[in-house]
């Protein structure tokens, strides 16, 4: 006997409570317990917060797709707002990495994958570190923002020098995330965003277009090179070329600006490994890891299913969407030990976590920001020493449904 | 019942270190951070492992051949 959709009112409750949005760990373990496979009607998705379990969904595409999330969320849209969502839906209609299965995720990420070896991105490390120190200068206070000085400046940056975006055009990254992010993400979306959106991708895909044809002519070491030879080998397509550049400059900044203000925050809750680290900077990659896993920037990872499925004790259907809970596999205790403990020493063996995702679509970026999050802390270190949290400080977490990362995180300069 | 699949990473591996993390006694990083097949592929396990690991290959690099 396969339960379907049995929502749980006092679990209903909770996911849309605002303690949820500050630590929603106590929920998933929750659910882990009760029904690590576990139908909410509010949200309207299957949350599966077992690590075990998650990881079936992720590692099976025939059976959990990842195409169709976004032109469903489309059709969905009221009326007045769908009327002016064209542009974008063909936009997400196109082949590109995270929506997409095989046989074109294997030809999109081929394409790619290259780029992304680690041994290839390892030299950006001298980028990283220059683009930090002159953004730490330039606001070298006692008191600075992290995430607003700092976190959310160097990733654009980084994945605008891997890309090869023209340093004129670098600001249009922070909104153009912001758009996509909302798009999605937001509860209540106006017809008049659904047009700047539409203007936004177009110009994007001009810009794209003009940088591809460039690059054409005077290659360089950087995607945009990569993307245009492998149109010309008939490989992808040109649309499929910029969609995929897009997507890596949207996917290749925001989360990463959460990554870092997670590290800073939590290292530094934790005084004792704040001085480890101080004492050992070889310390902060296994901190980079562990908050990866502590606090995944990208809590969840989507899926939609193909077919009738039995999952765990449950009976998904056709067409229903199904979130791989990354967040609440990543504290799984059967394979995390003291799962709630912040630990910058946790080895973790066999039992990886689930930040990057799993399976086929591993983010192909991780590469890049493990370096650029270790370069970034060690940057900061070097310039702040051992900074700490302002007094009275309060995390202000943006909506869990889009991203996990720190609305600000104001540092003090350590008294001497 | 006598015959076990080769096991084989084609020129595709970006070096995601997938297979790595599902099957650690199958394969291994390279020191050019490529995998390569390490271990042998001769119990039934051993065959699910290295299933597991070419189903989960972001660059279906890992070739088996029955």
């Amino acid at each position: 006997m396969h339960p379907g959709r049995i929502s749980i009112p006092a679990i209903e409750e909770r996911l849309v409570h605002p303690s949820f949005q500050a630590d929603p760990h106590p929920t998933y373990h929750l659910l882990r317990r009760e029904a690590p496979v576990y139908w909410s009607d509010r949200k309207g998705y299957w949350l599966v917060t077992g690590y075990d379990l998650a990881e079936q969904v992720l590692t099976r595409p025939e059976d959990y797709s990842s195409v169709g999330f976004e032109s469903r969320h489309i059709a969905r849209l009221p009326d007045e707002v769908g009327a002016h969502a064209a542009r974008v839906a063909d936009h997400f209609a196109t082949v590109q990495l995270v929506s997409s299965d095989p046989p074109n995720h294997t030809r999109i990420r081929r394409a790619f994958g290259t780029q992304f070896l680690p041994r290839k991105v390892a030299p950006l490390a001298d980028v990283v570190r220059a683009t930090a120190d002159r953004l730490l200068s330039a606001v070298d206070q006692d008191r600075i923002d992290v995430v607003a000085d700092f976190a959310e400046p160097l990733p654009v940056e980084v994945i605008s020098e891997v890309i090869g975006i023209p340093a004129e055009y670098r600001d249009r990254i922070p909104p153009v995330t912001l758009d996509q992010r909302e798009f999605f993400g937001s509860p209540a979306i106006r017809p008049e965003h659904a047009i700047r959106f539409s203007e936004t991708l177009d110009e994007w895909h001009r810009l794209l277009t003009e940088w591809m044809d460039a690059r054409r002519l005077r290659p360089r070491d950087d995607v945009l090179t990569q993307a245009a030879d492998m149109v010309d080998e008939e490989r992808i397509t040109h649309d499929e070329a910029i969609v995929t550049l897009l997507h890596l400059v949207i996917a290749g900044n925001g989360t990463t600006t959460a990554l870092i203000g997670n590290a800073v925050y939590h290292i530094l809750r934790h005084p004792d490994q704040a001085g480890a680290i101080m004492d050992d900077p070889a310390l902060i990659p296994n901190a980079i890891e562990e908050t990866l896993r502590y606090e995944a920037p990208l809590p969840n990872d989507r899926r939609i299913a193909t077919r009738e499925l039995t999952l765990g004790d449950c009976t998904i259907r056709e067409g229903d969407l199904v979130m791989s809970v990354l967040a609440a596999a990543n504290r799984d205790p059967d394979h995390f030990p003291d799962p709630d403990r912040f630990d910058i020493t946790r080895t973790f063996g066999d039992g990886h976590h689930f930040a990057f995702g799993r399976g086929i679509h591993l983010c192909l970026g991780a590469p890049v920001a493990r370096l650029e999050a270790a370069v970034a802390l060690e940057a900061l270190f070097d310039h702040f020493g051992r900074p700490g949290l302002a007094d009275g400080f309060e995390p202000d977490w943006h909506a869990i449904s889009t991203h996990r990362g720190l609305k600000s995180l104001p540092v003090e300069r350590a008294s001497s | 019942m006598s015959d076990y699949p080769t096991v084989r990473v084609t020129a595709d591996c970006a070096g995601t270190g997938q297979c790595v993390a599902v099957a650690p006694v199958i394969f291994e990083l390279d020191v050019d951070g490529f995998s390569t097949v390490v271990g042998s592929v001769d119990t039934a396990e051993r065959v699910a492992a290295a299933r597991m690991a070419a189903q989960m290959c972001p660059m279906a690099a890992i070739e088996i051949d029955e």
